[in-house]
């Protein structure tokens, strides 16, 4: 099932910023909430009015991942109760995005009514630069970043969601921030999931060939939109001598807020 | 040791092997370049590759009448068609087939399934010399191990391997090593095999149901020696080859081509009718079709799972796959290696072979690289779940997943569970980071891990907005 | 077969096997039917609109030019019959040049011999078609004993050449159409040399048309009621097997020749 991207779905809709549910992923809410922090800085800043509901836990990815579906239909379930009134679900992770949009469908096929609900839910949920984007029509944050940044294109982001030219839009227009384009942009960084730790001598293999991309290309910085794939880049960097660091799109833009 | 045990210690050896890893480097660099070009000779690839996934689609949807049909058309031409559930029945018909006309030298053509049904080692045990005689088989022969990829089989050597093995095999020169003498040298050898042949055994690439014919794709010729030199063909094929007009073969020519080598059509692209007609000066007397299923009708009765069945064998996804880039084909051990084998290996060949689906990040690179459009890695995850489902998983894996379900259930306690979680980890001494005391060790034994962070985001959340109050679960007290 | 029993079994196995699947997963409401349905056109016409095809006529024969240079098939534009035999023995002289195998080519004379066809064992194997009769008609003299007609014997290794004609040629992917009844299966792959005699006329403008060509109007006009293979060829034999560098005539011929005739 190969995901629509938002462009002809959602046009981008001028008039007062909507309300926004934050959907913060397991992950980032116990690892590294401070990429939440940032999105509220920045979706803040935007004008929108936001929402943490408080009952959402994990959309139920690593038990989908790892064949679990029993398991990643009860998150589902619990998730889609969370989030069904939302109008606007923003999530900083493309990955989380496309488990609720691309895989809730085919996870809640046996039963019609919670397919259903799947897919309302998934046409509300988007993900971080495809919200700014898309929904609301914004490239230009105001953001100063005066650094080299390389973007890494997350595979969830990529290839179920379709979503490459997002970020970019958003960092063209960051002042002083020159992008850089490297070999290999495309390329999975190794993490998957549980692929990280059970073949964690082919993840690494990968996220070396994703290292020497970077440091080839001198960056400052490496942005993505993934939470994961930047906690993986991360890992590899700093047993390297290089001086590449990692920070999520959503961090960059607050980082830029700020120093503008 | 189990199959996926020494997966993981091929991989791992692989992993580390830096000239393999540039030997792949470079043929894919190569690749990529020629196939960046043929795509551009496609006026419109993403509906070639909508139109090849909807024939197949059809093909598959409605393979028992394609099947009688070019059953039905090829007999009428002389053909004859056998039937063979299994690899042992494909084998046995076979071999019967060659002892019925004592054969004692066999002539090959390139063929997965053949490789698949171990027939070139059944053969020899039957006391029939059989020669691989596609130019990158043949050297893999030569070596005595199986194709490295199934388009290029000999794609982890470099000309100075191949120079040494001829040296040694074939009396070439210790320093020759341009290509062109290295070719004319395997080719004189293998003139006089086919000249002497008297079974010769092809593959097929498509079998076409409204004319009856068999479709073979290749670019030496040796496929067209072996249907045209010995005086007995066999085609060993899988029953999901089905294309339903000849018509088809305008778009899966270059569709193949493209996807397998960048060319814009390979060189030769041939239609078998039948056996040598009355009148015709040459060509093999008998022509022989074993349809072999060998587990595919099981992938076909599963809806989700059968446009695995649509493969064409091209051997796109394995170039495009980061995992084939890092641990090459021979680590996989199976027929089909790459993503395509990893999705259905478990299915042709069981449980054995489950932890193939989980070997791969599911980056989606195979499906994107594939000119029918199969989405390999959400097959992967169908497999995944076929193999959970099943308790074929670890009972650490089961008990982690049923962990995380249960604490996520409920708001509270994945709550509590995190702060623990992270309180635990905080302890962690430095010291033992990546050791083997170290409960994280299968992450950072690769890499590092990042600190836990005092608060989460929800306790955050609520602090913010909520003013502090005495005595509240408002605010997680950092730890 | 010696025991027919089982091999009737085992069709039934397998066909009872996939006929079944087939019923048991039609139900399955996973199966997903939007890109059958989305291309019922498609499926009339697969290669309709996805490949820059001439037009008929001139452009197809600039097409076809441009295609086999750069597959490597060597054309040679004709006027006329004579100017065809002029050409033909040239190049039959020329294939003394040929990689004089001594090896394998016991007998084989030293290049430069003024005998068109020298080497012993050698000789030209040609389709035995009236085309190929008048064309060779002037080369007799030249060639006496060393033309072996497919009507007479099979084509066997060590021929210096395969003089064939083309049931058809293609534009799109400058290809030659060689069936069975050219000369037979080998006489364009086995030796070092083939050469084809055909007409500009000949030149389909894509696969589509040159494919329905073969299969004919109905069912038994299709060229496979008169041949039993054919081949459709896009140059000389290659392999890039080793190290991805192309090298040509790894089984088949090294050189590909058409003489293709510029008049009707
Ligand atoms: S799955 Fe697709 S890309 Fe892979 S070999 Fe088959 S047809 Fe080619």
């Amino acid at each position: 099932m190969s995901l629509e991207s938002s462009q002809e779905r959602w046009p981008a809709a001028a008039g007062a910023p909507p309300e926004v549910a934050l959907f913060i992923p397991c992950f980032v809410d116990q690892v590294t909430p401070e990429i939440g922090r940032d999105l509220v800085t920045v979706l803040e800043r935007l004008g929108c009015r936001l929402r943490f509901p408080p009952d959402q836990t994990c959309c139920g990815q690593p038990a989908f991942n790892a064949g679990y579906r029993q398991e990643a239909r009860a998150l589902m379930r619990r998730f889609l109760d969370t989030f069904g009134n939302s109008e606007a679900i923003v999530c900083p992770s493309g990955s989380c995005t496309a488990m609720v949009r691309g895989f809730y469908p085919e996870l809640a096929q046996s039963d019609p009514a919670l397919a259903a609900a799947a897919r309302r839910v998934g046409e509300r949920v988007y993900e971080f630069s495809e919200f700014l984007v898309r929904r609301l029509g914004i490239t230009e944050l105001g953001a100063a970043f005066p650094h080299r940044v390389a973007v890494h294109d997350g595979c969830h982001m990529l290839r179920e969601l379709h979503l490459k030219d997002e970020p970019r839009q958003l960092l063209r227009r960051v002042r002083g921030l020159e992008l850089v384009e490297i070999d290999d942009a495309e390329r999975c960084c190794g993490f998957g999931g549980s692929f990280s730790v059970n073949y964690g001598m082919i993840s690494e293999a990968m996220a070396a060939r994703k290292a020497d991309a970077l440091e080839a290309a001198e960056v400052d910085y490496v942005t993505a939109c993934d939470p994961s794939c930047l906690l993986q880049i991360a890992g590899v960097l700093a047993r390297r001598p290089g001086r590449v660091r990692t920070l999520h799109l959503a961090s960059l833009l607050a980082r830029g807020l700020a120093s503008a | 040791m189990n199959a996926a045990r020494q997966f993981r210690h091929a991989a791992r050896a692989a992993a580390q092997d830096a000239e393999i890893a540039g030997i792949l480097r470079f043929n894919i660099a190569t690749y990529d370049a020629a196939v960046a070009l043929g795509r551009g000779r496609f006026l419109d690839w993403r509906e070639a590759r909508r139109r090849a996934e909807a024939i197949k689609r059809d093909a598959i949807a409605q393979l028992d009448r394609y099947l009688e049909e070019f059953e039905r058309r090829i007999i009428a031409r002389g053909a004859a068609v056998h039937w063979a559930p299994d690899a042992a029945a494909a084998r046995e018909i076979i071999l019967e087939i060659a002892r019925r006309h004592n054969v004692r030298r066999v002539v090959k053509s390139k063929s997965m399934v053949s490789e698949e049904i171990h027939l070139r080692e059944a053969l020899e045990q039957a006391g029939m010399a059989t020669l691989e005689t596609d130019l990158g088989e043949y050297i893999v022969q030569l070596r005595n191990e199986p194709p490295y990829h199934i388009v290029t089989p000999a794609m982890h050597l470099r000309r100075e391997h191949i120079a040494g093995l001829f040296h040694q095999k074939l009396g070439t020169p210790a320093d020759e090593t341009s290509p062109e003498a290295l070719v004319r040298a395997a080719r004189r050898e293998m003139r006089q095999r086919f000249v002497a042949a008297d079974l010769g055994i092809t593959g097929a690439n498509f079998l076409i149901a409204d004319h009856g014919l068999v479709a073979i794709t290749e670019n030496e010729g040796n496929a067209r020696l072996c249907a045209s030199l010995p005086p007995v063909q066999v085609v060993l094929t899988g029953i999901e080859k089905l294309l339903p007009r000849l018509a088809d073969l305008a778009l899966f020519w270059p569709l193949l081509a493209t996807a397998g080598t960048g060319q814009p059509i390979t060189c030769y692209n041939s239609l078998l009718g039948g056996p040598r007609r009355g009148g015709e000066p040459d060509g093999p007397r008998e022509l022989h079709i074993v349809l072999l299923d060998n587990g595919r009708s099981r992938v076909l009765a599963d809806a989700a799972q059968r446009e695995l069945l649509h493969c064409i064998r091209c051997g796109a996804c394995l170039n495009a796959c980061p995992v084939f880039q890092t641990i090459g084909g021979h680590a996989y051990a199976t027929t089909y290696p790459g993503p395509i084998g990893a999705a259905l290996t478990p299915l042709l060949r069981g449980p054995a072979y489950d932890h193939l689906a989980y070997a791969t990040s599911l980056c989606g690179a195979c499906a994107e690289a594939c000119p029918v459009g199969i989405e390999i890695h959400h097959q992967l995850l169908r497999d995944r779940a076929q193999a959970a489902a099943a308790r074929r998983r670890p009972w650490s894996e089961r008990l982690e997943i049923r962990a995380l379900a249960w604490a996520a259930a409920k708001p509270r306690r994945f709550e509590r569970a995190g702060r623990l979680a992270r309180r635990l980890l905080r302890l962690r001494p430095q010291a033992i980071d990546g050791t083997r005391l170290d409960p994280l060790r299968p992450w950072t034994r690769y890499r590092q891990a990042p600190e836990p962070p005092p608060q989460s985001f929800r306790a955050w959340w609520r602090q913010r907005n909520s003013p502090p109050a005495p005595n509240s679960m408002a605010a997680e007290p950092p730890s | 077969m010696t025991s027919p029993i089982p091999e009737s079994r085992n069709r039934e196995a397998v066909l009872g096997a996939v006929r079944q699947a087939l019923r048991h997963a039609a139900s399955n409401p996973a199966e997903r039917d939007a890109p059958a349905q989305a291309s019922r056109s498609a499926l009339e016409f697969p290669a309709r609109g996805l490949f820059s095809i001439p037009a008929p006529g001139e452009a197809g024969v600039q097409r076809f030019l441009e295609e086999c240079a750069a597959n490597r098939t060597e054309v040679i534009q004709i006027g006329s019959e004579e100017q065809a035999s002029a050409v033909l023995i040239k190049i039959l002289e020329s294939v003394m040049g040929l990689e004089p195998n001594p090896a394998a080519i016991p007998g084989a004379g030293p290049a430069g011999n003024t005998a068109v066809v020298a080497a012993g064992s050698e000789g030209l194997y040609v389709q035995d078609a009236p085309a190929l009769r008048r064309l060779l008609s002037p080369l007799l003299e030249n060639l006496s004993g060393r033309i072996l007609w497919s009507s007479a014997t099979a084509c066997e290794e060590n021929r210096a050449a395969g003089l064939t004609l083309a049931e058809a040629l293609v534009a799109q992917t400058g290809s030659v159409i060689v069936g069975s009844d050219c000369g037979g299966r080998a006489a364009s792959v086995l030796p070092e040399l083939h050469i084809v005699y055909a007409r500009a006329s000949q030149i389909a403008p894509d696969l589509e048309t040159a494919l329905a060509s073969l299969g004919g109007a109905s069912a038994n006009e299709s060229l496979f009621d008169r041949a039993s293979m054919a081949s459709v060829v896009t140059g000389p034999s290659r392999t890039a097997d080793i190290e991805k560098l192309l090298v040509l005539g790894a089984h088949g011929p090294r050189r590909l020749i058409v003489l293709l005739c510029m008049n009707a």
